[in-house]
């Protein structure tokens, strides 16, 4: 039984650690390294998950840990290069873990709240691999000039949605506001 | 974007709501309703189900350890008691974690301080385990003779600390005091990379 769970967790997450890594621009050597080590060290803290915080989402948990690897392996290997403001944002603690899986629950409500069509194209532009506006444009029958402005548009209703909501300025205290 | 409200880490200015759209594209990476990831090579996929066997060994070795607590063994004979309570088959183990056996001695020190982090031993305790290998290698007297030295009225002899003291006296004596001083420079540092390890 305990076999059956630890390959499981395996073949399921894996494939997304690879994924995930390979999103961000390693090699698939060093990809494959990391995903690998991090089914060993994930599944070794599996009984540190605590449900009753940061959501209670396990894959978001999962990704949490995957994150941090994702932090160490770029500060060994990219000292010279400064990290992405995705990464270095929150700061990395299991404080800022939880806003941050707070954070992400409050963006995918904001995000369900936008019209179709704004969730259509923030969807393909932020959220689904940066699709050129041209694409987008042909999608909803629009020219690429307008798909470009809905989407400046949609960004600035999902910012005012989120920049009042505790969850968001919890996550960003901490942070200096200029 | 137009609203870079916030400074980051690197001192410049960045856009909360890029940053946080990011996070949450990456996160669905890792949901069953997200995007199914790319196709992995058979190899990957072994290499995977490896990892997962190696976490289920360590997580064994793991309950056992903290069961039995520290034993004043060279690190070798120290896991492989772990793994025989353990019903654990250590070789392949330690070769999915990247440790080589040659002899008593265990390495490369990064793999060797990641395991033992995995395995729930603090820096001290892998120190004093090691540096046991490390004096029998040098012509110390072996443990046994080190344990012996606790053995005065009074002395503590339940204690890493305890064990850590004779094992530096020890080396003191035959002049390799510099030796273990890199040993534990450098387990220090691979403990530190490890830190999301354990």
């Amino acid at each position: 039984m305990e076999e059956d769970a630890y390959r499981e967790f395996a073949s399921y997450f894996g494939p997304r650690f690879r994924t995930f890594f390979l999103s961000r621009g390693l090699p698939v050597g060093e990809a494959e390294d990391l995903a690998t080590n991090c089914v060993t060290d994930v599944a070794l803290k599996v009984g540190k998950y605590d449900p009753s915080r940061g959501g209670g989402h396990f894959e978001a948990w999962v990704f949490t840990l995957a994150r941090r690897a994702l932090i160490d392996w770029w500060r060994r290997r990219q000292a010279a290069e400064p990290l992405p403001d995705d990464l270095v944002f929150p700061e990395d603690t299991d404080e800022r873990s939880d806003s941050l899986a707070e954070a992400v629950d409050a963006l995918r409500e904001a995000f369900a709240k936008l019209s179709a069509d704004d969730q259509a194209v923030v969807g393909s532009r932020d959220l689904g691999g940066m699709e050129p506006y041209g694409r987008i444009a042909e999608r909803l029958g629009i020219q690429p000039e307008a798909a470009r402005v809905r989407h400046h548009r949609a960004l600035r209703r999902l910012r005012a949605m989120l920049e009042p909501d505790p969850r968001i300025q919890r996550l960003l205290q901490g942070g200096s506001v200029a | 974007m137009t609203e870079k409200s916030h400074s980051n880490a690197n001192g410049g200015s960045f856009d909360w709501l890029e940053a946080a759209l990011r996070i949450r594209h990456d996160l669905s990476l890792f949901e069953s309703s997200g995007p199914e990831p790319a196709e992995v090579s058979a190899a990957f996929a072994e290499r995977c189900e490896a990892a997962a066997t190696a976490a289920l060994g360590i997580a064994r070795l793991r309950r056992e350890r903290s069961r039995l607590g520290f034993v004043p063994l060279r690190l070798s004979e120290y896991l492989e008691e772990l793994a025989r309570s353990a019903k654990v088959e250590i070789h392949s183990l330690l070769a999915a974690s990247g440790i080589h056996v040659e002899g008593d001695e265990l390495g490369p020190i990064p793999a060797v301080a990641r395991f033992c982090r995995q395995l729930g031993l603090s820096v001290r305790e892998a120190l004093v385990h090691l540096g046991f290998g490390l004096a029998e290698r040098l012509g110390a007297p072996p443990v046994p003779v080190v344990l012996a030295r606790q053995d005065r009225p009074g002395s503590v002899r339940d204690t890493v600390g305890a064990y850590e003291a004779a094992l530096r006296g020890t080396l003191a004596e035959i002049g390799a005091t510099g030796e273990f001083y890199t040993l534990e420079a450098r387990l220090r540092a691979a403990y530190e990379e490890s830190k999301h390890a354990d």
